[in-house]
């Protein structure tokens, strides 16, 4: 990642080292590497990193090498969270020995004012467009999920759950895990203007 | 021991102290659920930051902590733009103007001394009178009635009599402090065909409307039509909002910037399709 430390990318075998550490099952060593994942990329994000994602492979790379250099590793997790503040430690004084990104607002296309136009506006284009590539019974759970009733108050969330036979802790997952599709979806949408295709047909 | 939801938004907030939140991380990197409370507590507390019932101390609280930072802001852009497209989809299709919260250009924001702008509040709101209904914007929609003297109603346009009495559809942004001219807010507006009259109305805390000229320009073309700011003290005592009247045909399909004069601050992207 630019910035914190080595950039080397994780190698094959390292990785599989780390899998491995994970769980024994393949399948299940994956799912945990996400989650572990995940709560990196919260950590760094609620504490305030530039780039949460780079900073949470860097610490993964990190520990996958210390793994396979043969570090004694008791519990992994704590072990991962040990290496994510030294990321992190490193990411803000790396951040606070840069000069400031903007200053005084002079790097700022003042005199365009449609790139900052152009970017607001693809936001909620760019929503549209990957709310439409999300297969109907998704998009349907994401947009009543967010229902408000217009006066402040997000209501019948409990009543979707109830209707889709799920806890309400496991429709917050649901929606998040879709908030995060989508996020990814209008990141590259905003970047590339890639039209996502439209999914019409069954969940 | 249980973490209390409190000391939850307080790491959040960036209240806790640094023994306190490394041991809650402690905590959460263990502990997927503790993690899952932490979101679900984000994702209330952005929520009540769009809908406004924060307190002012939190609010205050949640923009030093979320502003600044671009991973924090697009969370709360992303949650308004998501909160502005269902209250899109639950909109009749027969009631289709379409009014979008700010897309606020946090990337930029973030990085700006907060001490460039005063604190401002500012409200943007269109009124159609050809076909009219409720914006349903949930984070900080304004009911007002149309100034008397706005442009009247097309009576070919207007609904059967049957049909809800119309409202003004609008959305409102709201820049506080931190805010620079670089902060954009985006608004849509459905127009006929044929030129239809559209009426502006400017709200910002302070604000001394008199003499203020309005510029709406195309950011594409860049045309311009320009007009003045009228104050609206008949409904808003404190004279913080202005009423600008747009003929119809002055402006056409496409983006825009609306810029008041001499408050570099407030502008907004309006984009008419």
């Amino acid at each position: 990642m630019s910035g914190v430390g080595d950039a080397r990318q994780l190698s094959g075998a390292a990785l599989r080292g780390l899998l491995a550490r994970l769980d024994a099952d393949g399948e299940r060593a994956v799912t945990e590497y996400e989650s572990l994942r995940h709560t990196l990329q919260q950590f760094f994000t609620w504490r305030n990193a530039l780039d949460p994602d780079a900073c949470a492979d860097e610490t993964l790379d990190r520990v996958a090498r210390k793994l396979y250099e043969g570090a004694e590793v008791d519990r992994l997790r704590p072990f991962v969270f040990g290496v994510a503040r030294l990321v992190l430690h490193e990411e803000h004084r790396r951040v606070a020995a840069q000069p400031a990104r903007l200053p005084d607002g002079a790097a700022l296309p003042a005199g365009d004012p449609a790139v900052d136009e152009d970017a607001n506006v693809s936001l909620a284009d760019c929503l549209d467009r990957c709310l439409a590539a999300l297969p109907p019974g998704d998009r349907d759970v994401v947009l009543r999920y967010y229902r408000s009733d217009g006066r402040g108050h997000i209501s019948g969330r409990a009543d979707l759950a109830r209707e889709l036979g799920v806890t309400a802790e496991a429709l917050r997952s649901r929606v998040q895990r879709l908030r995060n599709r989508l996020e990814a979806c209008t990141t590259a949408c905003r970047q590339d203007g890639a039209t996502p295709a439209r999914k019409d047909g069954p969940t | 021991m249980a973490t209390a939801d409190i000391d939850l938004r307080r790491y959040l907030l960036g209240q806790l102290s640094g023994e306190a939140a490394a041991d809650l991380e402690a905590a959460y990197f263990d502990d997927d659920a503790l993690r899952a409370r932490i979101e679900r507590e984000e994702e209330l507390l952005i929520e009540a930051y769009l809908l406004e019932t924060l307190d002012a101390s939190t609010r205050s609280a949640f923009e030093r902590a979320y502003r600044p930072v671009p991973a924090r802001w697009a969370r709360v852009e992303t949650t308004r733009a998501l909160l502005a497209a269902a209250a899109d989809a639950a909109r009749p299709a027969s009631a289709s103007p379409v009014a979008r919260p700010a897309q606020a250009a946090w990337w930029r924001e973030a990085w700006l001394p907060a001490g460039l702008a005063a604190a401002a509040a500012l409200v943007l709101a269109m009124w159609q009178p050809w076909r009219v209904a409720p914006a349903a914007q949930p984070d900080t929609a304004v009911a007002t009635a149309p100034t008397p003297d706005a442009s009247a109603p097309d009576a070919s346009a207007a609904p059967p009599a049957a049909a809800p009495a119309p409202l003004p559809a609008m959305v409102s942004v709201t820049l506080t402090a931190g805010l620079t001219r670089d902060n954009g807010a985006s608004a849509r507006v459905d127009l006929p065909p044929g030129g239809t009259a559209l009426t502006l109305v400017l709200a910002r805390d302070g604000a001394d409307w008199a003499g203020r000229s309005v510029t709406i320009r195309n950011v594409d073309t860049g045309a311009e039509w320009q007009g003045p700011a009228r104050p609206r003290r008949g409904t808003d005592p404190a004279g913080t909002a202005a009423i600008v009247e747009v003929p119809a045909g002055a402006v056409n399909r496409g983006d825009y910037v609306v810029a008041v004069a001499g408050a570099p601050d407030a502008r907004f992207v309006l984009r008419i399709r």
